[in-house]
């Protein structure tokens, strides 16, 4: 694990980035599960110039405030890339993350390199809704969040009685999540305007994804030109967290692919 | 001391197993198990319960809003003020609350409670509150605006009982361009604002602020956290430059009166157990939704909830003990009463006498002690000076 962390200024918010690696810029755009930096990261940084900031409300970065949307959430990134400074980004987000990531790409998709969506919210597909996260318990979280919910990786993640010190970085994980999510992970208009997203996507899903099921993945395959699948077994909503290995394989095969 | 009487309309036929068999009496406890059959007669009898209480001599007796659960069967507060509003003729109808977060037009919630004021000439006093956290999930409301809701729809109603109309409302959730109350509210400027909460500091910090009466909700919580909020709000009035009057504190706790103190547990306990194993049968989840409460008094309290939630209650003695509830004789409950209110400096009492699945007759019989062998005893307690207009301090 060897990333430098820096305090960015966005405007008037104090923005906490993790970055390591050089290359082209990766801009890894977290989910409200696991929000640290990981071996996924590492192995991504052997390759990539690898981007990790921390979204607003979450530890370490100044507090929501007046981001009420995705909307807002999208602009505050532009915001981040500007200040950066750095060419087109390849995006990677899980969850919340990957929803982020869409509702970029159908807004500016010439701004960016590729996209990579991992188990992501933001299609509302009523036959298979997702899931209410915000009133489960950890007992009841872990089997929609892993295919092995009894795994130490699952306990480790959420587990029955967090350490104290962990309280405050989870209820602000919990309060970002509820401030875009709440009670429909989802943008109902989303699926209108995928035709807009030239940018090159894959979408890598978990096959047991018990929050936002493989539906959703055939919704954004369906909407995307060009898209490519790939179905991970024996995986749930979190693939980075539960297969981090062939993740890392799938994103840099077709990174690779592309010549990025 | 002045006296309230307080209704919570539980819902008192779930089955014996609820407990084993469901996890939550709120928003997803299914509604199967309510019976309307039953629900006439129950609605009835407590409506008849707090009219009783008009002739007994209460000051005022209390309403409350709850959505989708067994807990509380009134999810309109308003519509069970109005049914009251001319079946009694001198109890101030105390509502508590409108949970204002929950809606959209604020000004609906404004005109309904000048509507029973004028109805009742001024017998109305407004009750606002956050609300529970499961309210949030039942009415899909965003948790991490409850506070900025609570408050801009406060600002909302008060300005629209006393301003003249019509004007604009240009705020962050609400924005409308023609406000213009009819009817306006009898009392001048506005009806009494209560705020009934059960300890998030922030909430407590602004009522102190706004001078508005905070009431300690009758939540299951042993006594010594609920005198903790108590003595916090009177801080916070402190830090705001002034003393807490008695009345400005009120005191939310369950009563029971019987002939002996024997009597009145046995009377008592199995509609207490009732209650607290069925009825405030909540996932911790439903009930703190992030933003619901600041993040530092989620940190605050979820380690104490865990460790006095009434679900860990096992035994009459820990209830006693814990002083949840006040339960006895004439004499133990004035002398239990009269303890608490030296103790905590409370000059509100807001009784809530039916708990569980009790039958009328008991609930009746002990509002019926409490008013006549208890009250009079109480009366002389906390009470304030009156207000000397124009006095030189």
């Amino acid at each position: 694990m060897n990333y430098r962390e820096e305090i960015l200024t966005v405007r008037d918010r104090h923005i906490r980035l993790l970055r390591a690696g050089t290359g082209q810029p990766l801009l890894y755009l977290h989910d409200t599960f696991s929000y640290t930096w990981t071996r996924v990261h590492d192995a991504l940084a052997a390759h990539y110039e690898v981007l990790f900031p921390m979204h607003p409300g979450c530890a370490g970065s100044t507090d929501l405030d007046d981001i009420e949307g995705m909307d807002d959430l999208v602009f505050h990134y532009l915001d981040v890339w500007a200040t950066l400074g750095l060419e087109r980004p390849i995006l990677l987000g899980p969850s919340l993350g990957g929803w982020l990531a869409v509702e970029w790409a159908v807004r500016y998709p010439e701004m960016l390199r590729a996209l990579i969506l991992v188990d992501a919210f933001g299609m509302r597909v009523p036959e298979a809704p997702a899931t209410d996260l915000l009133r489960l318990d950890a007992a009841q979280m872990r089997p929609v969040l892993f295919a092995d919910p009894n795994a130490a990786v699952a306990h480790d993640l959420i587990p029955d009685m967090p350490a104290p010190e962990s309280l405050e970085a989870r209820f602000r994980a919990r309060q970002t999540l509820a401030r875009f999510a709440w009670q429909f992970p989802d943008n109902p208009k989303l699926s209108r305007y995928l035709y807009r997203v030239k940018t090159p996507t894959l979408i890598i899903w978990g096959a047991h994804d018990g929050v936002v099921s493989t539906a959703h993945a055939q919704a954004y395959l369906r909407g995307i030109v060009g898209a490519e699948l790939v179905v991970l077994p024996l995986c749930g909503h979190l693939p980075l967290v539960e297969q981090p290995e062939a993740c890392v394989h799938a994103v840099l095969h077709y990174l690779a692919r592309l010549g990025a | 001391m002045r006296f309230f009487c307080f209704h919570l309309m539980p819902w008192a036929h779930l089955p014996e197993d609820f407990a084993e068999r469901y996890d939550s009496a709120w928003v997803t406890c299914p509604n199967t198990l309510y019976d309307p059959q039953l629900g006439h007669p129950l609605y009835n009898r407590y409506l008849d319960e707090l009219e009783l209480a008009d002739q007994l001599g209460f000051e005022g007796i209390c309403v409350n809003e709850h959505h989708q659960n067994a807990y509380g069967n009134m999810p309109s507060p308003n519509i069970m003020a109005a049914c009251l509003a001319r079946r009694t003729t001198q109890a101030k109808l105390a509502i508590l609350g409108n949970v204002l977060p929950l809606y959209d037009h604020p000004q609906r919630v404004a005109e309904e409670l000048a509507m029973l004021d004028v109805i009742t000439q001024g017998r109305i006093i407004s009750g606002m509150v956050v609300g529970t956290g499961m309210e949030y999930f039942s009415y899909n409301i965003n948790p991490t605006y409850a506070r900025e809701r609570f408050h801009e729809a406060h600002d909302l109603i008060v300005k629209a009982w006393t301003h003249d109309g019509p004007f604009a409302w240009e705020g962050k959730h609400y924005r409308f361009r023609y406000i213009n109350l009819w009817p306006k509210p009898y009392q001048q400027p506005h009806p009494p604002i209560w705020v009934p909460g059960s300890g998030s500091p922030e909430t407590m910090e602004w009522v102190a602020q706004q001078r508005y009466t905070y009431m300690v909700l009758p939540t299951l919580a042993p006594f010594e956290l609920r005198r903790q909020s108590a003595q916090y709000f009177r801080e916070c009035c402190e830090r705001e430059g002034y003393t807490a009057r008695y009345e400005q504190i009120g005191w939310g706790i369950g009563v029971y009166v019987a002939e002996t103190d024997e009597q009145a547990r046995r009377e008592y306990e199995p509609h207490f157990w009732y209650y607290a194993r069925n009825l405030l049968k909540t996932p911790a989840p439903l009930s703190l939704p992030p933003g619901h409460t600041s993040l530092a008094t989620m940190l605050a309290t979820a380690e104490r909830r865990l460790r006095s939630r009434p679900g860990n209650l096992s035994t009459w003695d820990e209830v006693e003990r814990g002083g949840y509830v006040v339960v006895g004789s004439p004499e133990t409950v004035r002398q239990r009463l009269e303890d608490y209110a030296q103790r905590v400096g409370f000059g509100l009492l807001v009784a809530n006498f039916s708990v569980g699945n009790v039958p009328t007759e008991l609930t009746q019989k002990s509002m019926t002690l409490f008013a006549q062998e208890v009250m009079p005893k109480l009366k002389h307690v906390n009470s304030d000076a009156p207000v000397v207009v124009g006095a030189v301090a």
